[in-house]
């Protein structure tokens, strides 16, 4: 029976290698091909049986190294959520690309690496489900290859990405050299009884894994690839990488951090601190002087990563699980639905009007009514605006900041407030721009439905968590207890 | 049937019938404007059945059991106060608009804000805890920003500002998506000191419900203690009442109020008398007891209550002196909204400074009522006369009267009770918080609004001169000559304000009767078990009280024969060339110049710059120094590129040629700088953690 808890990840490895064949065949003259229909199958079972594990199984199944429990099974309900909007969308948006096997073939094997990395207690399946999750991703930014723009961001992206893969087994191996081992358990246990002498060298992979998981996570200053890399890649995976692989990487800097890393006698939490504040000042600060709307998203990302980090800020003890943890991890989930949708709207309008500078926007009220609707309600929620659902996770994490027991805690959940405040100032302006400016051609664009299916999908999830978030809230406490339990201390 | 389902519908309809406009709209246009009214009518009379019918209680519900959130209505006897001046002013608002907006375009984004501003603050009344208070308060705030800006074409005859105004530089003229921004963004300012107030009085309540805030305040354990003991308690307060200084347009952050009147007349008239402003009136009126008593524990009582009463009454002064030489109907009125909201927060800090409590703050919810009442009237007849005169400046208009008799008999009843001239209901009100301020041994603070009792009375009277006595200004003439004549407005217009006009002199006159039940109902809502007030001193004698009476009479009377001999019989002509004090006064004292400097072309500038040096001057700069050697490397992979690989390119395919561009560019020196930027951030990252947090 245990084996039934691997279902999810079973099913997005075999679809996934199914669907690069299935991009040869065709039905009748359509165009769209088997692929796409392949990859959603293949998400539908892993996200259907995510949910029924999630229900049914009441303690962790571990198999080794791979452990399925609240917490995997949450992050993998999130990225498959992502993943299917992403699909969604490319189905739209890839209509005309004669290679659609690859493309969403691609697309499962990145997700399954995501939900490995989240099922992995172990540094080296880490490692794989990190390469599992990058690799895939470079194809993907680089699919458009007769456009110079995506294939510059790919080589950026995948430049970094690969510095960032060298610090983390650089980060792997100093940490089997301290503790002999590579689980994170045994790590956990081995680090907590660490002498002075290797001091130096836990220190430096904590710096290590931070910078390397810190590349996906938007973290500042490593975060400079992603405005290039969102604006150059084709939309939907600008969705893909923004809301999947970052969040991918939150999940494993959870593990590796709450796990393993939290039993070494080294306060991180104030670096995490200071690294949640800059980052999150530093990305609003530029999202509010960005003239295109991609750009505008990529620095809203940096700055939400911020938000999360606070998360990663607050420590915890193993009878109580921290509000600030939940909060993090209900962050997690509001942002990867707020970001997905966000791109796929902005998917929308590139589509039609093939410019994404925010000048375009001006009017869009009038010429795409629905998508600009969204968008309003969107940005309203990444700001946390109430009732929307991004109110309830910022509530969650910069209280759980006041209840730190460090002194500072009280300053970072001022600051966090004072940047979301500031946030304001550049998401109204763009609503502003939807509903009070005058567009420059009046005429109106049809609105693709596979968009809107996705844009009212997200936007009735968003008003659904904000008027009635105790479930969810359950939840991520829930998959929080998950994760301080798998510590196994 | 459960009654406290009453309670929740009165927030709930009109947020549905919101959500339902755009769905009548499609049907027909009638029927989506009756809709429109009739929820509010709904709302307006579920008010009154709560206030009679409901049992005074908090209706709670399980909302967010995981975090111990509850939801609820709290139905007491100041909360139903407010409730039913909302419901049902804004119920006269919407017939109203019926008539005055009636061939406009948008009327369903019209309709649709209009409820949901209703409905939101309807939520923000009735609200049992400070989260859903927070959820209506910036619905309010996002509804007024969409009505504000509703003629967002920005045609010139819904700016506010003489064409060519500007202070030190800066344009004093506002267009409706301007202004609406521009409330949005002030008030923004408001409700970030609010929020983190919000979050520090929860962090060490735990709850946001209002009666267990009271109830679990404790003694040296509760909450208060706790915030008291880290010096927090006075901040957490002081920053919970930034949130009413700006929804409530008070100093410093007064600014935004009279350039909202770009908005439609009647939604000013909504911003103005029934929501929005009054919102913050409402919610010090709310927690202000609360922390009545938590700070009486430490002494600091007087600090916190002192702020308000400064602020309301300087607020009160510098509003009614730009209000004295504004040349727009509506400034006038805007300017004398904040100066009327300063008088009711004077109440609400008069009461936490002197021995009664109780006294001044049904002194300023009183206050709040009779301006609620003649300020309706006020804005929605001066929609119809601005409409009539086809101008917003009244130095276009002069002579209404004679065409227009009712609508200027209901400005005259209203703009007496706004003077403050018995025995108009504004009268007793703002002589209450007189007589208060001077019984409570605070007589600056009487002198501050004594003289702003003078300037009302000087610009009531002046604004009635100039628009509807002397002679018809050209621009009258001319649009008396070519046909169109200045008449008497529709009835569903002419109604609704006529009526506010008459309730306010008859709340005036049976004032004396009503006055002490609904003081001690009002009252009622602080039982005395719970919230111990300080035993109610008894008044003073009769004669001084008589002497306060008549001296602020008087000296509203003065001002209004000044200004009578001045502009009632002349034609008024708006000069450019003002001396200085005119100037400074008209000027807005500068401090709208000054915070545009400050705020935002400041602000924006800091962000440019910082995003300059950090986003790209930094990585540039090291390129120049450290990052040398990764330069050279670069140029030569460079030299590389162009000639061997471009050579190779060139006979190969332009697909070749392409790679070698892109990579040309990764060689560029972008790629780099983010690779030092990498490097430069693991080594700060080290060194913090070895020396800071090993140090420790």
């Amino acid at each position: 029976m245990a084996l039934l808890s691997l279902t999810p990840f079973l099913s997005l490895a075999v679809f996934g290698l199914l669907a690069i064949p299935a991009g040869f065949l065709h039905f009748g003259k359509s165009k769209l091909g088997l692929a796409p229909f392949v990859c959603i199958l293949g998400l539908a079972i892993a996200l259907v049986s995510t949910v029924w594990l999630g229900f049914t199984s009441l303690s962790p199944v571990s198999f080794g190294g791979f452990q399925v429990d609240l917490f995997t099974l949450f992050f993998s309900g999130v990225l498959l959520i992502v993943a299917i909007f992403v699909t969604i969308a490319s189905l739209q948006y890839m209509h005309e690309d004669p290679n659609k096997g690859p493309f969403f073939g691609l697309l499962l094997l990145s997700t399954l690496g995501m939900i490995v990395l989240a099922a992995s207690m172990d540094l080296i399946l880490l490692y794989v489900g990190w390469e599992l999750m990058s690799i895939p991703t470079y194809a993907l930014t680089a699919f458009r290859k007769r456009d110079p723009n995506s294939n510059e961001a790919a080589m950026k992206f995948f430049v970094l990405s690969a510095l960032s893969s060298a610090l983390i087994v650089y980060a792997i191996s100093l940490v089997f050299g301290v503790t002999g081992s590579t689980g994170l358990t045994a790590i956990a246990s081995s680090l907590s009884t660490a002498g002075p002498d290797f001091r130096p060298f836990g220190v430096l992979a904590i710096v290590l894994f931070i910078v390397g998981f810190g590349v996906k996570m938007a973290v500042v200053p490593f975060h400079m690839w992603i405005p290039d890399a969102f604006e150059g890649a084709p939309v939907t995976i600008g969705a893909f990488l923004a809301a999947g692989a970052k969040m991918a990487a939150f999940a494993a800097a959870f593990r590796v951090f709450i796990v393993g890393i939290s039993a070494f006698n080294v306060d991180f939490y104030s670096t995490f601190a200071i690294v949640a504040v800059v980052t999150m000042s530093v990305g609003n600060v530029a999202a509010l002087m960005q003239k295109s709307f991609t750009r505008l998203l990529a620095y809203s990302s940096i700055a939400q990563a911020g938000y999360i980090l606070m998360a990663l800020a607050t420590p915890f003890t193993t009878t109580n699980v921290p509000l600030g943890l939940a909060g993090g991890l209900f962050h997690v989930l509001n942002y990867a639905i707020l970001k997905t949708a966000a791109f796929v709207a902005a998917a929308a309008v590139a589509t039609k009007l093939s410019v994404t500078d925010l000048e375009s926007f001006n009017g869009l009220s009038r010429r795409m009514p629905q998508t600009s609707l969204s968008i309003a309600v969107i940005f309203l929620g990444l700001a946390g605006v109430p009732p929307l659902n991004g109110f309830f996770s910022k509530v969650m994490l910069f209280t759980g900041s006041i209840y730190s027991p460090y002194s500072w805690g009280g300053y970072l959940a001022l600051t966090a407030l004072i940047n979301s405040g500031f946030s304001m100032s550049y998401y109204g302006w763009v609503i502003k721009r939807m509903y009070f400016d005058e567009p420059g051609d009046q005429s109106r664009i049809p609105e693709p439905r596979v968009y809107m299916a996705v844009l009212w999908a997200a936007t009735i999830l968003i008003f659904a968590i904000g008027l009635y978030p105790d479930p969810w809230i359950r939840l991520v406490q829930n998959a929080a207890a998950a994760l301080v339990a798998s510590r196994g201390l | 049937m459960d009654s406290s389902l009453l309670a929740w519908l009165i927030w709930i309809t009109p947020l549905a019938g919101a959500l339902l406009t755009p769905i009548f709209a499609k049907i027909h246009s009638r029927l989506r404007d009756i809709a429109a009214v009739g929820f509010t009518l709904v709302a307006a009379l579920l008010a009154a059945i709560t206030a009679l019918a409901v049992p005074a209680r908090d209706y709670m519900v399980n909302w967010i059991p995981s975090l111990g959130i509850t939801a609820g209505v709290l139905v007491d006897p100041l909360s139903l106060f407010m409730a039913n001046i909302v419901a049902w002013i804004s119920l006269l608002i919407m017939i109203y608009s019926v008539g005055y907006m009636k061939g406009e375009f948008g009327m369903t984004r019209y309709w649709f804000f209009m409820n949901l501003f209703i409905g939101n603050m309807l939520l923000l009344v009735l609200a049992d805890n400070l989260l859903m208070m927070f959820f209506g308060w910036e619905g309010v705030g996002l509804c007024s920003y969409a009505l504000i800006g509703h003629f967002y074409r920005d045609e010139p005859k819904y700016w506010v500002g003489s064409p060519g105004d500007k202070a030190l530089g800066v344009s004093e003229e506002y267009s409706p998506t301007k202004a609406g921004m521009k409330a949005f963004v002030m008030t923004r300012i408001g409700d970030i000191a609010l929020l983190i107030a919000i979050f520090l009085i929860y962090a060490f309540a735990r709850t946001f419900n209002y009666n267990l805030l009271v109830a679990q305040m404790g003694g040296p354990g509760g909450w208060a203690a706790n915030l008291a003991r880290l010096g927090l308690l006075l901040p957490t307060a002081l920053l919970f009442f930034g949130g009413p200084i700006g929804k409530s347009a008070q100093f410093p952050l007064q600014e935004w109020l009279p350039d909202a009147m770009t908005g439609p007349a009647s939604v000013s008239a909504l911003i103005h008398a029934a929501t929005m402003v009054k919102a913050g009136v409402f919610l010090t009126g709310r927690m202000g007891p609360v922390f009545y008593i938590a700070l009486s524990q430490f002494n600091q009582v007087s600090q916190f209550f002192g702020v308000i009463a400064w602020i309301g009454a300087f607020t009160a002064l510098l509003a009614a002196s730009q209000a004295a030489v504004a040349r727009e109907i509506k400034k006038v009125l805007a300017y004398s909204t904040v100066s009327q909201i300063g008088y009711m927060m004077l109440a609400l800090g008069i009461a936490g400074l002197s021995a009664n409590f109780l006294a001044g703050y049904t002194a300023g919810l009183f206050h709040l009522l009779s301006h609620a009442v003649f300020k309706a009237s006020l804005f929605l007849a001066a929609g119809w006369v601005l409409h009539a005169a086809e101008s917003r400046f009244m130095d276009e208009m002069g002579g209404l009267a004679k065409a227009m008799r009712l609508t200027s008999a209901s400005m005259l009843l209203a703009g007496l009770s706004l003077m403050g001239i018995p025995p108009f209901s504004g009268f007793w009100t703002k002589d209450a918080i007189l007589s208060l301020s001077f019984l409570g041994g605070q007589y600056i603070l009487y002198g501050l609004a004594l003289m702003t009792a003078f300037i009302t009375g000087f610009y009531t009277v002046r604004m009635l001169g100039i628009t509807l006595a002397g002679k018809p200004s050209k621009h009258v003439e001319d649009l008396m000559e070519s046909g169109k004549h200045p008449h008497e407005a529709g009835l569903t217009m002419l109604i609704p304000y006529l009526l506010l006009a008459l309730g306010s002199l008859g709340l005036g006159l049976a004032y004396p009767l009503y006055s002490g039940p609904l003081t001690t109902y009002v009252a009622s809502t602080f039982s005395s078990t719970v919230y111990k007030f300080p035993a109610a001193v008894s008044s003073a004698s009769g004669l001084t009280d008589l002497l306060l009476l008549s001296v602020s009479t008087v000296v509203a009377i003065v001002g209004g024969e000044i200004a009578y001999l001045i502009y009632f019989r002349k034609n008024y002509v708006f000069k450019t060339d003002m001396n200085l004090i005119l100037r400074f006064l008209y000027k807005r004292w500068y401090l709208d110049a000054i915070y545009y400097k400050v705020f935002v072309t400041g602000l924006l500038a800091a962000s440019r710059e910082l995003y300059r040096y950090v986003e790209q001057g930094i990585w540039n700069r090291l390129n120049n120094t450290i990052g040398r050697d990764i330069m050279d490397y670069s140029r030569a992979s460079d030299q590389l590129d162009t000639q061997v690989v471009d050579r190779a390119a060139n006979e190969v395919a332009s697909y070749g040629s392409r790679l070698s561009n892109i990579l040309r560019k990764l060689q560029s020196g972008v790629t780099e700088q983010y690779v030092i930027g990498f490097a430069i951030g693991i080594i700060l990252l080290l060194a913090y953690m070895l020396f800071v947090v090993g140090a420790t």
